[in-house]
């Protein structure tokens, strides 16, 4: 029993802000996030092929 | 990682320069994934990650300072949210 409650609390932090967020906000989030790193990827493809 | 370093280094410090610039990529996709996931283990990832790439004399600076910011960022909205909550548990759909 007490182990579920230290699986959850070190879920709880290990996981991060996602535990801790509702979900729109979390949806909202990982959109600017995830769009970001395509972003970055984009450009880092498109310099390489040209370089 | 090749898609963010120059294809075939040459002399040793291209290749020292080429790894830098990979740790600099590293430590800012890890510090932006750790802004949502993982905060604890991916911001001082980011962090050492970064400051490793700007020792090591990277030519991304930017990208290296931003990941040592987003680092410390991860690490900032995980102290923010735990007080600000008062737990430490999962809240299943807020």
């Amino acid at each position: 029993m007490i182990f579920l409650v230290a699986v959850l609390a070190l879920a709880g932090i290990l996981l991060g802000a996602a535990a801790h967020t509702t979900l729109p906000v979390f949806l909202a989030a990982a959109t600017v996030i995830g769009g970001w790193l395509l972003a970055f990827f984009v450009r880092e493809r498109l310099a390489r092929n040209r370089s | 990682m090749n898609l963010t370093a120059p294809a075939h280094p040459a002399t040793p410090s291209a290749r020292r320069r080429a790894d830098a610039d990979g740790m600099a990529v590293a430590s800012f996709v890890l510090g932006l994934i750790g802004l949502l996931l993982f905060n604890l283990v991916f911001g001082p990832c980011a962090i050492v990650l970064g400051g490793l790439a700007l020792a090591r004399g990277t030519g991304r600076r930017g990208r290296a300072l931003l990941g040592i910011g987003l680092g410390i960022a991860d690490l900032v909205v995980l102290a923010t949210l735990l007080t600000v909550h008062q737990a430490v548990f999962w809240q299943f759909g807020g």
